[in-house]
């Protein structure tokens, strides 16, 4: 079973996605957090490490940019296949983002869900 | 008495006589001969007469041969032809003396006629070469330049004389010089001549004055007269020399106006001018520069470097680009220099090098005071920046809601298809609420872009009155009247700004913390103290709220930033607009950390600055 970490601030977004995934494979288990502080705390508590983080970067309390600084040294997060989506083309610090390594793409809100496929089956 | 001459044997005279007497003795001898041979004495004396005339014919003869044709006949064809040379003008044929005769002394005397024929020629030449020398200088002076003899009467007159007084030379020449005077200084010519010659007494000679002359055509020609006395032979010549003052005249009013047209340009010129030796001593600066020192010390500036307190390694440093023009001609740069009269200043200084009449080089410097501009420069680029991070900001922030309401659309108008209806129903419930987000969003923006226009003046302000009307407009916000508001006033002082922008200030400031209270805290309070120290008015308004998250407190007041989870929707733009607003009075914003909650500390000036616009 996979799990699914879904971090944003909108809550239209969150729940977007997390119906999008729910009808694509209703087995996955889809976890929300509001912001980066808030996916740190369920990464520290959860077992095991989510199977793919949909990130936002543009959030209150500890944005995107923050939450992979803080969390570049984990090691159960190297099978975690990591989306930043933005509602900008380029996000402004995307060399910085690039320079932590943990990023594997970059998507323009919203996410469709042919791509959203893609990224599960990757 | 010429027998007894010591070289008698060398003359012709002796030579001749000596031939004679040889021919005597041999027509002698010959008779002798003859007569003792013949003894028939009739046939003899006719044998005798006829021998001895034959004999002496051929004797005189060999002498003609031998004696007078080389030494008389030849001689004196050479000597005819040297004559007819000389006559003829030709001096080049020398003549050559030989022996001691009578016709050697011809010979020479001739000889030294030809050379001093010679150097007379050469004479003649020279001088001929020295007149058309002289009358080419003469030509080629700038001045007029007239020669006259004791009478008066003109003998020379050069170029530049037959173009200011219109005569040529030809006709001038032997003219009385009084021609060219006035008719009365003309009579008195005459006078002052012979008066000199008489008494010695000098008017002229030696001083120039200013004399009024005459030209062909009538007209009076203003000039300046010098006259030289020169003898030749005991023969006096005058020797005068006229300056054209028309000519001088118009040059010095050109001169004059070229110098009040420069010192016009100097003094009316904002930039500032100077001018700087190769020891980079100002020698020269117009009243902008010079406005730049104290006025005590203004007239020490010309023949200072000004430079002269620095240390030399400062002073080096303020050289460089004079040292630069100096070495390449010209330099350029940029510097802010703190005056003498304490303003600090931004200059943009050209500086070239130049030569007076003398050689020596120079600097003009020119400095143009830059500082309004760089400032401009720097708002302008400062504003720039900050539009185009709103540009960034609102676009992307503009765009989250809405990409969001239309992807949640989408997922109900499926779910309406699959019969799914509840997801249906909350997918539109979170599309409106982005939606409102974005309206919410747009009406701050707006409301922003109107402050940043809005104009008023300055007035005097009731604080009590503006604490009480920013109170009122937020009474009807949610969790108000859980909050305790206390309000310390302790201004001493009026506080004359703008008003609008300073309720737009407390009122934002009082909004952030009502809507950002503590939930959990039993007491929720809001202190507002205001004090008047000095020239400033400072307003703190603190409470014990959520407060802000350390990390969070560097991007405090850029723009878009929200710093709290689920408390109302904020567009993250207030805090940006209250610290603009405060810049705009000409103060400041600062955000301080109590123990618990917020606290943000307003410090603007008493009285609008004069910047204030």
């Amino acid at each position: 079973m996979s799990r699914i970490l879904i971090i944003d601030d909108d809550d239209g977004t969150r729940f977007y996605l997390s119906v999008l995934l729910k009808k694509i494979d209703p087995t996955l288990e889809v976890l929300q957090a509001h912001d980066g502080e808030e996916a740190c705390e369920i990464l520290d508590t959860s077992e095991e490490a989510p199977t793919l983080i949909i990130l936002d970067i543009n959030m209150p309390i500890m944005d995107g940019f923050e939450f992979l600084k803080r969390n570049s040294a984990r090691i159960d997060l190297d099978k975690t296949r990591i989306v930043i989506q933005s509602s900008s083309e380029e996000p402004a610090d995307r060399d910085a983002i690039n320079a932590i390594g943990l990023v594997h793409d970059y998507c323009l809100k919203p996410i469709r869900k042919d791509v959203m496929i893609r990224y599960l089956n990757r | 008495m010429a027998l007894f001459q010591r070289d008698f044997h060398h003359s012709i005279g002796f030579k001749l006589t000596a031939g004679f007497v040889l021919v005597a003795l041999l027509s002698a001898a010959g008779f002798h001969l003859v007569s003792d041979a013949v003894h028939d004495d009739g046939h003899k004396l006719l044998l005798t007469i006829m021998l001895g005339v034959g004999s002496n014919l051929v004797i005189v003869a060999v002498v003609m041969y031998l004696f007078i044709y080389p030494q008389i006949i030849r001689r004196l064809n050479s000597l005819n032809k040297s004559i007819r040379a000389i006559t003829g003008g030709n001096l080049r044929r020398s003549i050559n003396a030989h022996g001691d005769d009578e016709i050697t002394a011809f010979e020479r005397t001739l000889e030294l006629f030809r050379q001093e024929l010679i150097s007379r020629e050469k004479i003649r030449k020279d001088a001929l070469l020295g007149q058309q020398k002289l009358q080419v200088i003469l030509d080629g002076a700038v001045d007029g330049i007239v020669l006259i003899d004791e009478r008066g009467t003109i003998n020379s007159f050069n170029r530049t004389c037959e173009r200011l007084f219109q005569y040529s030379a030809e006709e001038m020449i032997g003219k009385n010089v009084s021609v060219l005077m006035p008719r009365h200084t003309a009579k008195e010519h005459d006078g002052y001549l012979s008066n000199y010659l008489q008494t010695g007494h000098k008017r002229m000679i030696g001083t120039a004055r200013e004399v009024v002359a005459i030209r062909k055509d009538g007209k009076t020609l203003p000039v300046r007269l010098s006259v030289r006395e020169i003898i030749i032979d005991d023969k006096r010549l005058y020797c005068g020399v006229l300056e054209d003052m028309e000519e001088r005249n118009e040059a010095e009013k050109r001169y004059a106006y070229i110098q009040k047209f420069q010192q016009l340009i100097m003094s009316n010129i904002p930039d500032l001018l100077f001018v700087k030796d190769s020891e980079f001593r100002i020698v020269n600066a117009n009243p902008a520069f010079l406005a730049v020192y104290p006025e005590s010390i203004r007239h020490t500036v010309i023949g200072s470097t000004t430079l002269e307190s620095y240390q030399p390694e400062e002073r080096e440093a303020f050289l460089v680009f004079d040292r630069k023009a100096l070495a390449e001609g010209y330099s350029e740069n940029e510097e802010v220099i703190q005056f003498p009269d304490g303003k600090s200043r931004a200059l943009q200084t050209k500086k070239v090098r130049f030569y007076n009449s003398q050689g020596e080089a120079f600097i003009l410097g020119l400095s143009r005071d830059i500082t309004a501009i760089k400032e401009a420069e720097d708002s302008l680029r400062k504003a720039n920046s900050e539009l185009e991070e709103f540009a960034y900001r609102t676009s992307h922030d503009l765009r989250s809601p809405l990409v969001s309401a239309i992807s949640l659309l989408g997922m109900a108008r499926e779910s309406i298809e699959d019969g799914d209806t509840e997801i249906a129903v909350e997918s539109i419930k979170h599309a409106e609420a982005s939606l409102g987000n974005l309206e919410h969003l747009v009406k701050s923006i707006l409301s922003l872009t109107e402050t940043k226009h809005v104009s008023e003046d300055a007035t005097d302000i009731d604080l009590d009155r503006l604490l009480g009307s920013a109170i009122k407009h937020l009474n009807h916000m949610e969790g108000f009247q859980r909050i305790d508001i206390r309000i310390h006033n302790n201004a001493t002082h009026v506080v004359k700004t703008l008003r609008g922008r300073l309720l737009l200030i407390i009122e934002n400031l009082l909004s952030n913390a009502i809507k950002y209270q503590d939930p959990q805290e039993s007491n929720p309070s809001i202190t507002i103290q205001i004090t008047t120290p000095g020239d400033r008015l400072i307003i703190s308004i603190e409470d014990n709220g959520l407060g802000i998250p350390e990390s969070q407190r560097s991007h405090l007041f850029q723009m878009f930033k929200r710093f709290h989870r689920r408390v109302s929707f904020g567009s993250g733009l207030g805090l940006y607009m209250v610290r603009k607003s405060a810049e705009i009075l000409g103060g400041e914003l600062s955000f301080e950390a109590p123990e618990k909650g917020a606290r943000f500390v307003l410090n603007i000036p008493l009285k609008p600055e004069e910047r204030l616009p």
